[in-house]
């Protein structure tokens, strides 16, 4: 038993401080790759303690939204044409997710948050569906026990960590290119200049890796990693691991003649190397930036020039 | 009268006596008790004495404590080796000494002792008593003046001898109270050494000691408790009078030994040889007595086979179907008993009373009891009566021997007659019409003749699989994949406050129109949609399981929620406490970039 389970299986004493124990515990430690069932539950347990997503009743509350069956066909639709596309080479996760638990999942948070809209009309701004949620919940589902965990974490990662991600006009999204930009420009100016130079912004080459957190990059297992830190200390920093995974082969976008082909596809990362990258950026960044770094994801009145 | 009170007063008491008086009674009894008892003296010996004084007590005189003395008394004796006399004689001697020590309580006990002592070996008593009045000497005042004083401690003034048992309901606790005034009477019958009076006696007497008097029952406790102990207590109910004659036919060392007001049901209890013979109920005839596997318990064993191990009920029954004869034999047996022993008439009617009340016993039918009644009887297992299996079989002769069926027969001769001058065509052979309507042989109904009969089922579209199996399944039984409505009535079950935004029909409505729209655009598609939003018991209890599992590694983090769950979701009320984070609960975003800053500062 890693030290890290050790932690997370005693009652807290004070809830503040041992989150902050759990997270120096994730940075310093980590949780162990996925491997087996029981490191996946590992891993689920502290991605819930962490975003403070409680598991009580997650099972009903599942299986009440799951009764509904299908949300509106546009939706239904929607969402069963990116299912199927969802990791189609990565045959790990098609074992271990079955393509209906992604389809129920993402019918449950439509209508979850249609029933949001119903009672609070001042929440329409959440859409019941986006495009590219099925990868932010892909890790979810590979990585969570239960498909009603790997709900819950997702309903809570839409509503209260990136809820600016999944607007209809994707208002954090553009807020995260933007400060892409901007971080890339603090970084690394030279890269910076040279996709500049290429009219190539983050809104064209940035908006997959932010809106799925990372998830869309490769390999899962080092997306997960990746994940465990954000949920540790802030999914804000995921804009600053992008910068990472680009500055990890800017020689390469540097040489390349079509960087954007190379930018579409991000090679695979090692989860280590770039969170060392990501953090290392910090001092560089100014408390101006970084305070809007953090605010991009929740506060749907930002707006970033 | 039968004070069913087992109080730690009885119990005491019984010990006391017990190892008190054991030889004078014993050196008397032993003879007739050795030989009308099978009791092996090793068993009694492997026991501690005094613990199977106090075991004895509460076990065996439930109904009453007094049994529990005179049982012990005769238990004892002459089966107890030195060491156990000596044993007991010294506990006898630290309680004594505890009791003069100890207050008013255990005087009482000590006085009630001490009478006991007088009313268990009756010549001493008599002698003592008596004796201790008639010759008044100097050498027995001392004797005397301590006796009184010890009444006058006790509060009593009334002279021992005068009125023994009035003084002692004076005395006794309670649960003596009912103990004292017996001993008392019977002591006064004993005196006057009138057998009828002793028998009248027995009527309160007997029917607190019954189950241990009756050796029959005694054993049959022991060896099948379950039947026997109802016939023990319908025997209370229905032959209350006749029980001591009964059984005094049936024994006749039991009349020798009532002498003595006592019996030697006790050592039957303690060591018990068991003796097929013994529980059979006098009721059933000797012929069925046989070697019986009585070892194995009842349930396991099949009673069917042995009439005479089956409920009483049966024994009635299969009496009343015996031959003459052996009814007669039945009668005879009992008579040759009671004229060996009590050449009365009275009694032989007592008797037939007393047997024809045993008859009327109830049986209560439990999984252990098979109850045979004629050719039927009861299977505990299936919980079915069984043996007229072959009634059934007349129903198929009837099906094999005509074509039509039988009800539809007897309907076409009544419609015959009744409405004969209706009836157009009276062909024999079918179709047959009645007015306007034919009768259609083959679906067994009548139809038009004129027209097609309207198809019932028209304006009703066919139901989708998997919605009908939904709404038509019970709750009590689990399909292999737990159909929708089980899972929301559960969900619901176990989180009301859903019930908030979902009623029950709500979803179902709900549910209905989505499947409905998508039969109607195609059919394929609703099947593959139900097979996705269908989730199998396994899948389900899985997901309960590590919720569970989640609960009992992690749960503490979560107990308060409410004070650090700032930026999210309480569980039981999910949707409304969905909330975007404000700014100030993202305290811990800067975290790393204060642990970063601070690390290059220094």
């Amino acid at each position: 038993m890693s030290s890290i389970e050790k932690f997370i299986s005693k009652p807290p004493l004070i809830v503040y401080s041992s989150l902050a124990q759990l997270r120096y515990l994730v940075l310093s430690e980590g949780i162990p790759a996925t491997g087996d069932k029981h490191e996946q539950r590992l891993r689920a347990y502290i991605w819930s303690i962490l975003s403070r997503t409680s598991m009580e009743h997650s099972t009903s509350i599942y299986m009440t939204l799951v009764n509904q069956g299908p949300p509106s066909s546009t939706i239904y639709k929607k969402i069963k044409n990116d299912t199927g596309r969802t990791f189609q080479t990565n045959t790990k996760f098609k074992d271990i997710v079955p393509e209906d638990a992604l389809t129920r999942c993402l019918s449950c948070f439509a209508w979850q948050t249609q029933h949001l809209y119903e009672e609070d009309h001042s929440k329409k701004n959440i859409s019941t569906y986006v495009q590219g949620m099925n990868v932010l919940l892909a890790p979810l589902l590979y990585s969570c026990p239960s498909e009603p965990m790997a709900f819950q974490l997702f309903s809570n990662l839409c509503y209260s960590q990136i809820p600016t991600y999944i607007t209809p006009n994707l208002t954090g999204v553009r807020n995260g290119a933007k400060l892409l930009d901007l971080c890339l420009k603090i970084i690394d100016p030279k890269l910076s200049k040279f996709l500049n130079d290429n009219l190539l912004t983050a809104e064209i080459y940035g908006m997959p890796s932010i809106l799925t957190l990372s998830g869309c990059n490769k390999p899962l297992d080092h997306v997960c990693r990746l994940w465990d830190f954000m949920f540790a200390y802030g999914f804000h920093m995921n804009i600053l691991f992008i910068v990472a995974m680009l500055v990890t082969i800017r020689s390469r976008i540097l040489r390349s003649d079509s960087p954007m082909n190379l930018m579409k596809d991000l090679p695979e990362f090692d989860s280590d190397e770039i969170i060392k990258l990501g953090v290392g950026f910090l001092p560089k960044i100014p408390s101006k930036t970084y305070s809007l770094l953090v605010r991009h994801l929740t506060d749907p009145d930002l707006f970033i020039r | 009268m039968d004070v069913t009170d087992t109080s730690f007063e009885e119990i005491e008491p019984s010990f006391l006596r017990e190892t008190d008086h054991i030889d004078p009674f014993s050196q008397n009894n032993e003879p007739k008790r050795s030989k009308t008892n099978k009791i092996r003296p090793e068993a009694l010996q492997s026991r501690p004495y005094t613990l199977q004084g106090l075991l004895a007590a509460p076990l065996s005189t439930a109904s009453s404590g007094k049994t529990a003395f005179s049982d012990d008394i005769k238990t004892q004796p002459s089966w107890l080796d030195d060491t156990d006399r000596r044993n007991s004689k010294l506990g006898f001697e630290t309680t004594d000494e505890e009791e003069e020590e100890e207050e008013e309580d255990e005087e009482f006990l000590d006085d009630f002792e001490e009478f006991r002592n007088k009313k268990t070996d009756f010549d001493e008593a008599i002698k003592t008593r008596f004796g201790t009045f008639s010759r008044h000497s100097p050498d027995n005042l001392h004797h005397l003046s301590e006796e009184f004083n010890n009444y006058l401690n006790l509060g009593s003034t009334s002279k021992p001898q005068e009125s023994q048992h009035a003084s002692n309901t004076l005395r006794q606790p309670k649960s003596m109270m009912d103990l004292k005034p017996r001993i008392g009477f019977q002591y006064e019958k004993m005196k006057n050494n009138s057998r009828e009076s002793r028998l009248k006696n027995s009527i309160s007497y007997g029917n607190l000691r019954n189950s241990s008097r009756n050796p029959i029952s005694v054993r049959f406790k022991k060896s099948m408790p379950n039947m026997v102990s109802n016939i023990i207590e319908e025997d209370h109910d229905s032959g209350e009078e006749n029980n001591d004659s009964v059984i005094k036919r049936r024994n006749p060392s039991d009349y020798y030994l009532s002498k003595f007001g006592e019996d030697r049901e006790h050592p039957d209890d303690n060591d018990f040889i068991f003796d097929s013979s013994m529980i059979q109920p006098n009721f059933v005839p000797k012929h069925t007595r046989g070697n019986l596997p009585m070892k194995l318990s009842p349930s396991i064993y099949n009673i069917e086979q042995h009439n005479n191990l089956l409920t009483p009920q049966l024994h009635k029954r299969t009496n009343r179907n015996r031959s003459n004869f052996d009814q007669l034999e039945n009668f005879r047996e009992s008579n040759t008993s009671t004229s060996s022993r009590i050449p009365s008439g009275n009694l032989n009617l007592n008797q037939r009373a007393a047997t024809y009340r045993m008859r009327t016993i109830k049986q209560q039918i439990d999984h252990n009891t098979p109850v045979k009644k004629g050719d039927m009887y009861y299977n505990p297992q299936s919980m079915k009566w069984e043996g007229n299996e072959h009634i059934l079989k007349k129903f198929d002769e009837i099906d094999s021997s005509s074509t039509n069926p039988l009800l539809i027969k007897k309907n076409k001769t009544d419609l015959e007659k009744i409405e004969n001058s209706k009836i157009r065509s009276k062909s024999s052979r079918p179709p047959e019409v009645v007015g306007d309507m034919m009768f259609d042989e083959k679906n067994l109904r009548w139809v038009s003749i004129h027209e097609e009969p309207p198809d019932p089922f028209a304006g009703i579209d066919d139901i989708v699989q998997g919605q009908d199996t939904d709404m038509s399944k019970s709750p009590f039984l689990r399909s292999k994949s737990q159909t929708k409505s089980d899972i929301l009535s559960r969900s619901l079950a176990v989180n009301p406050n859903l019930r908030k935004y979902h009623s029950f029909g709500g979803i179902g409505n709900k549910y209905k129109t989505k499947s409905n729209y998508a039969s109607e655009e195609n059919r394929n598609t609703s099947d593959k949609l139900m097979s996705t939003y269908t989730i199998g018991s396994k899948l389900l209890e899985h997901s309960y399981h590590e919720e569970n599992r989640w609960n009992k590694k992690v749960g503490a983090w979560f107990l308060l929620n409410n004070k650090f769950n700032t930026t999210g979701n309480e569980g039981d009320d999910h949707l409304n406490n969905v909330s975007v984070a404000s700014m100030d609960t993202n305290d811990y975003m800067y975290e790393i970039r204060k642990m970063v800053l601070n690390s290059t500062n220094n």
